[in-house]
């Protein structure tokens, strides 16, 4: 019993919130340094995405560390238990009772956008329209059957399920509606596909070369081999997926074809965005743009809207928000076709640091409105 | 406690990896294209380490979309021009045999140099490997003000992702450019390729750097 009151005593003691404050404040430092080396996305997901990491300090000394995703989850429990035990002393603490609860709201606004929320891109020229968005890091593999046209469906695995799949490691994945199943192995993150050499095991002549990673993920080219396996029948077919190409592998089991795709991430939307006009402004005699501004209609059961999206005006529809956030080609000469790039994120709680704000600072001006009532009446007293 | 052993749990099973079977349950409805042909040929290889001033990050073009090419080309009369993508800089159709395609297609660094980009197009023509003598021998080109060799190989097409295509024939210049490699490839049934020999050299020969306007690119405003 002393014991269960002692670790429930310390999961709630400041102690420990100053421990984890200051991992976070190590893990930021080192996180934001690590940038340089292993740039953004690579560097989020082994500090903050991470419930343990080893870091190389000078680049010999290993330091193992808990992840950001670790720490913060312990920070959620300490303060949870820490406002359960502590804050409730009467009215007289209901202030900071409060401003606990807004940081608590925080964090699970932070949790469920963790976990829940979806970013990506959509590029598009002048008249193109699109009903989907990418996600600019990562990958799924998209199986489907070949169709003339029309409608088709497509299972899609996404990056989680075969991102481990390095080497030798492989995953059975088994479809409903298809006639084989599909064994993804040999999963690299960079990969350049090349002819093989003699005596090398190739798929249809090539091996996939894994390649180091790229401090720009954008830059990564995946590639994986997936083995078909027909449900009836000895039918084993091998093929190599790699997202550098822009044509799907294609297999037929059967007497019919399907299609593989190894590819960036794929969410559709429930309306669509036509790009009717994109205009960039440069600063006189720069070539540093001023302003970049983008007229879209977006269009949802029939009805058409126009929306202006500019730098600091977003539009909001239906949970997602669209940025204007570049354009290109970068290396565009002055009458070449220009598009127009937007951020796209779904994040169910994204008002979440908003409420969580204002609730914090509602508790904190209440908790000083009380303290200074009670100096007040204290020297009330004194003087009578 | 408690909670240690289940914080050392879920460190477990995020170590475990993902291994074993599973059914997949994620669909989506796709508009299907018309589907790619099975002989369509695979790009030249990988656009690796490309930076922004000469080609764009794929991930952020518009889907199918092409970057601007650095080069110019004089096009050959009887061929027009397709959509590039964004694997192909300059893609050329022939009037005279909608089966006969050519492009065009840059890497950065060596892509597996010369000689090994020359025998991968061998062996999809079904043909035996050249030996370095062999290749050094092969008829050359001024392509860029440099010499690239001019291959000509008859065989049984595949690429990388379609079925075996007899009687097709491959013509192809490779140039290794300053830290890029330039290819230009033209495959087709024989007769046609072959009547198209003077007009593929042409276009290979017609390649100029573009004079592009500097441009900032693009600039992150999010």
């Amino acid at each position: 019993m002393r014991a269960l009151k002692k670790t429930s005593d310390f999961i709630a003691s400041y102690k420990l919130s100053c421990i984890l404050f200051l991992l976070l404040m190590v893990l930021t430092y080192l996180g934001t340094m690590n940038q340089v080396q292993e740039g953004l996305y690579q560097s989020q997901q082994k500090y903050f995405e991470s419930l343990f990491l080893v870091h190389w300090a000078f680049g010999v000394v290993p330091i193992p560390l808990p992840g950001g995703y670790l720490v913060m989850i312990v920070t959620f429990i300490n303060l949870t238990w820490g406002a359960i035990l502590r804050a409730w002393r009467g009215l007289s603490h209901l202030g900071i009772l409060i401003a606990h609860i807004g940081v608590l709201v925080l964090f699970a606004g932070s949790f469920v956008t963790y976990m829940y929320s979806t970013d990506g891109h959509m590029a598009l020229y002048e008249q193109q329209t699109s009903n989907e968005f990418e996600s600019s890091y990562e990958w799924e593999i998209g199986v489907r059957d070949v169709v003339a046209q029309g409608a088709a469906t497509e299972y899609v695995i996404p990056q989680d399920d075969f991102v481990k799949l390095t080497g030798a490691k492989s995953r059975i994945f088994r479809f409903s509606a298809l006639p084989f199943d599909l064994t993804i192995h040999g999963y690299a993150p960079n990969a350049v596909l090349r002819a093989a050499a003699q005596g090398e095991t190739a798929v249809d002549g090539r091996v996939l070369e894994v390649r180091p990673l790229d401090r720009e993920w954008e830059q990564n080219m995946a590639g994986a081999y997936a083995t078909l396996t027909a449900k009836q029948g000895d039918v084993k077919l091998e093929k190599v997926l790699w997202t550098g190409t822009d044509t799907p592998a294609i297999a037929a089991i059967d007497g019919k074809q399907y299609r593989l795709e190894l590819r960036k991430r794929r969410w559709q939307l429930p309306f669509s965005i036509r790009l009717d006009k994109f205009v960039r402004k440069l600063h006189p005699g720069t070539n540093t743009p001023s302003e970049f501004t983008s007229d879209v209609t977006k269009t949802e059961e029939g009805l058409s809207q126009q929306v202006k999206i500019t730098m600091n005006e977003p539009l909001r529809h239906r949970g997602y928000t669209f940025y204007q956030s570049s354009w290109g080609p970068p290396n565009a000469g002055p009458n070449d076709r220009l598009y127009s790039v937007f951020a796209v994120v779904k994040n169910p709680t994204d008002q979440v640091p908003l409420y969580s704000c204002i609730i914090t600072t509602a508790g904190l001006i209440l908790h000083f409105l009380q303290k200074l009532i009670g100096y007040l009446r204290k020297e009330r007293a004194k003087r009578s | 406690m408690r909670i240690c052993v289940v914080l050392a749990m879920a460190a477990l099973l995020a170590a475990c990896g993902n291994s074993g079977t599973k059914e997949v349950t994620e669909t989506r409805t796709v508009t299907a294209p018309p589907p790619a042909p099975a002989s369509a040929p695979a790009p030249e290889s990988k656009m690796d380490n490309v930076p922004a001033t000469a080609l764009n990050m794929p991930g952020m073009m518009p889907a199918g979309h092409p970057p601007v090419s650095p080069f110019t080309w004089t096009l050959p009369e009887g061929w027009t021009e397709a959509q590039a993508t964004p694997m192909r800089l300059g893609n050329f159709k022939l009037a005279s045999n909608p089966d006969a395609e050519c492009y065009v297609t840059l890497l950065q660094g060596a892509a597996g140099g010369v000689d090994a980009n020359i025998n991968r197009w061998r062996t999809q023509m079904g043909q035996p490997e050249l030996k370095p003598e062999e290749i050094a021998a092969l008829p050359k080109l001024t392509v860029l003000g440099q010499p690239a060799s001019l291959v000509e190989i008859k065989g049984s097409f595949a690429g990388m992702m379609g079925d075996a295509k007899p009687g097709y024939m491959l013509l192809g210049v490779v140039c290794s450019l300053e830290g890029q490699a330039l290819f230009v490839k033209m495959t087709g049934p024989e007769a046609a390729v072959a009547a198209e020999k003077e007009r593929f050299s042409a276009l290979c020969q017609s390649l100029k750097l573009r004079e592009a306007a500097s441009n900032a690119g693009a600039q992150e405003n999010k």
